[in-house]
């Protein structure tokens, strides 16, 4: 028994030396005047090896690059508990509702006078849409936008081919959506069309733009600064035409597992898919099996499309806002060039870098997914994705709770407005 | 549970694109038997797994130490507000974790904790776990006093009572409460992930999610985690195996209870 505690004892001090080991990590500046930048991604092991080395390009004897790890899981509960402790890295990788968040709080930078002007580096400089949406209602920037997400249809060539349907093209319509979904159901697939963004809580946004192709109101005036949620004539009409596609079978029901979505694709198992153009990137690696190809959203009359943009924000303590701004710049103008044409993940926000993006996409024979990717950005009437609000959740609460219902049929198509006078509710304690 | 061990070793066996193979085979055309290496390059698995192991030592030491000797208090001593105690440590488990996790931040940031492994140590020291003070003093409770009172009469004060008297008859409990601590500290990935900052203090809970992503366009190398994630589940698998006996007579145990 003695020895047992002895040996306890020695484990209790070794781990207790080893437990207070006091921490490194902060950065800021050294006696020497010179300046470390820290910089934190949510990227993969593989993807931030590339940013590594893409960095040893920065070349300023007074700043040092130090880019400070992560788990790519829960990245917001890491940011979250961060920020409490004041320890935000000087870069670190975010979402357009935490950079319009966290500068309401006052939490971060504001980039807005540097940005000013029309300069290399100006505002003029990026996609447009992603500055009037990185912008706060009282005119501040606390992050720049760096990569953009464009949405569309991914489809199985073959399988168009053998329902005898013409593939999609940049103009096709929702009903010619909605038509295929259905000949390709009943040519043997489960579901002609996975749209995961119609079905889950995002989807009175993703719904919005057949309303705004068909001339109508969106679901929200704003996704950042909302003042009321509006269901019209056109809108129900769309909700109403996916109910239909959901009953008959054509479309997969809120509540599709969509976590293999990607292979499930790939392997021939979905000829339609509404998604995101980053899965570009993975089928260069993973090779589907199927012939596909990636056509713009659907439209009534006029294009519409989702805004959906990543970006780069700076803690309001950073200790050397001219340093970590030059390596900033640096990372949205010249880093993506290094990493992008081995993943061609999403095209950068930043104009001049966009090259290396399509160029890739062509050389790897994408040209359908670069064409898309283009008319996306080309597009002139936008809807953000989702509330970038604080309260947000409140309004996914009430969207939980009827939208998935509505689509099944299990709730008639006029509680649409009983959920956006509710979600008005939400809107207006919260102003 | 042996066809998800099952599915996880062939994944680990296979190569990156055969894991997306739709239907999905058991077994893999070829054995990719480098993924046990690779894996673990990714994340710095030896360093990682030096930091679990020092967090999770101490962790069970403290929480099983404390526990035991609080529980010993409340079953064998007679002190004023005896109950009142037992209530509010029974009470306490009914409080989910989740809502101290604010509070305690705050706590330790202010005292200087953050970014050191004291945050996830100390609180085990400081009767961190209210389920093992429940169980030790169930336990203690189904031991006869006339065993302390023989030791008494040798002359036995109640520090001696209990390590020379109570530990070794409650091996089984004590055993079940490692176990058990073993593994709620070893699978612990919120904590060290809001409390840690510097990647080289993470444990492997945190260190595995580095292979896993919730952002577009990046597809996990599912064969690499699954490989990593076989030698992060090893060493709980052999803490059970091990002590698996008593883990049945601690749990056993403790429906036989002769309340005093």
């Amino acid at each position: 028994m003695k020895r047992w505690i002895r040996c306890a004892g020695v484990l209790l001090s070794a781990g207790g030396l080893l437990a207070t080991a006091a921490c490194g990590g902060s950065s800021g500046k050294q006696s020497d005047g010179k300046v470390t930048v820290t910089l934190m991604t949510w990227e993969s092991a593989a993807t931030n090896k590339a940013i590594d080395q893409a960095l040893t390009g920065f070349h300023d004897p007074n700043i040092t690059v130090k880019r400070v790890d992560t788990p790519n899981g829960n990245y917001s509960d890491k940011l979250a508990a961060l920020t409490q402790a004041k320890k935000l890295p000087d870069l670190f990788w975010c979402g357009n509702d935490t950079e319009q968040q966290y500068t309401s709080q006052g939490l971060l930078t504001d980039w807005a006078s540097r940005l000013s002007g029309s300069g290399d580096f100006g505002a003029s400089s990026f996609v447009s849409s992603t500055m009037k949406n990185w912008k706060t209602a009282d005119g501040k920037i606390g992050g720049v936008p760096s990569l953009l997400n464009t949405y569309g249809i991914w489809y199985d060539i073959d399988a168009f081919k053998a329902a005898g349907i013409t593939v999609p093209a940049a103009g096709w319509t929702w009903d010619q959506m909605f038509d295929a979904a259905a000949k390709l159901h009943a040519k043997g697939a489960k579901y002609g069309l996975v749209a995961d963004a119609l079905a889950s809580t995002d989807g009175p946004f993703s719904l919005s733009t057949y309303a705004l192709s068909a001339g109508g109101k969106p679901f929200a005036d704003n996704v950042h600064q909302p003042t009321r949620t509006t269901i019209d004539a056109t809108y129900t009409e769309g909700v109403s035409k996916v109910v239909a596609g959901i009953k008959s079978g054509a479309i997969a029901p809120p509540g599709y597992d969509i976590s293999n979505q990607q292979g499930l694709f790939a392997a021939g198992q979905i000829p339609m898919l509404w998604s995101g153009q980053w899965f570009a990137a993975g089928f260069l690696t993973d090779k589907p099996k199927i012939k596909y190809g990636f056509a713009p959203l659907p439209q009534v009359t006029k294009p519409a499309t989702l805004y959906d943009a990543v970006g780069i924000c700076t803690p309001s303590y950073t200790q050397n806002a001219d340093a970590t701004f030059k390596v900033l710049k640096y990372l949205d103008s010249t880093v993506w060039t290094k990493v992008l044409p081995d993943s061609p993940v999403a095209a950068p926000a930043y104009l001049s870098a966009q090259n290396a993006y399509f160029g890739a996409l062509d050389k790897a024979g994408q040209t359908s997914v670069a064409a898309t990717v283009k008319a996306g950005l080309n597009t002139p009437t936008t809807i953000g994705v989702r509330f970038t609000t604080q309260w947000a959740s409140q309004s996914n609460d009430l969207i939980t709770a009827y939208w998935p219902d509505i689509l099944n049929g299990k709730k008639p198509l006029s509680d649409l407005q009983t959920m956006t006078d509710k979600i008005n509710d939400v809107i207006k304690n919260n102003s | 549970m042996i066809l998800p061990i099952l599915w996880m070793l062939t994944v680990a066996l296979k190569g990156p694109s055969a894991v997306f193979e739709v239907p999905p085979k058991l077994l893999p055309h070829e054995f990719h038997f480098k993924n046990f290496i690779d894996g673990p390059k990714v994340i710095h698995f030896p360093r990682l797994l030096l930091n679990s192991l020092v967090i999770t030592g101490l962790s069970v030491i403290g929480g099983v130490m404390t526990s035991m000797m609080a529980g010993y208090a409340l079953a064998r001593l007679r002190f004023p507000g005896r109950k009142v105690w037992f209530y509010v440590f029974v009470g306490s488990m009914l409080l989910p974790p989740v809502v101290g996790i604010i509070p305690l931040f705050q706590l330790f940031k202010d005292i200087g904790w953050y970014d050191t492994w004291l945050p996830l140590i100390v609180p085990a020291f400081l009767g961190g776990n209210p389920l093992f003070i429940f169980l030790a003093r169930q336990y203690f409770l189904s031991i006869p006093h006339s065993i302390d009172e023989a030791a008494k009469v040798d002359g036995a004060g109640h520090a001696r009572i209990f390590f020379s008297v109570m530990l070794p008859i409650t091996k089984p409990a004590w055993i079940t409460m490692s176990i058990l601590a073993f593994q709620m500290s070893w699978n612990d990935y919120l904590n060290p992930l809001i409390y840690l900052y510097s990647s080289q203090k993470w444990p492997l809970s945190v260190g595995m999610a580095s292979f896993v992503t919730q952002f577009a366009g990046q597809t996990p190398d599912w064969n690499l985690y699954m490989a990593t994630n076989l030698l992060y589940m090893l060493p709980p698998l052999i803490v059970f195996f091990v002590a698996q006996r008593y883990f049945i007579q601690g749990l056993s145990a403790l429906g036989t209870v002769n309340q005093r």
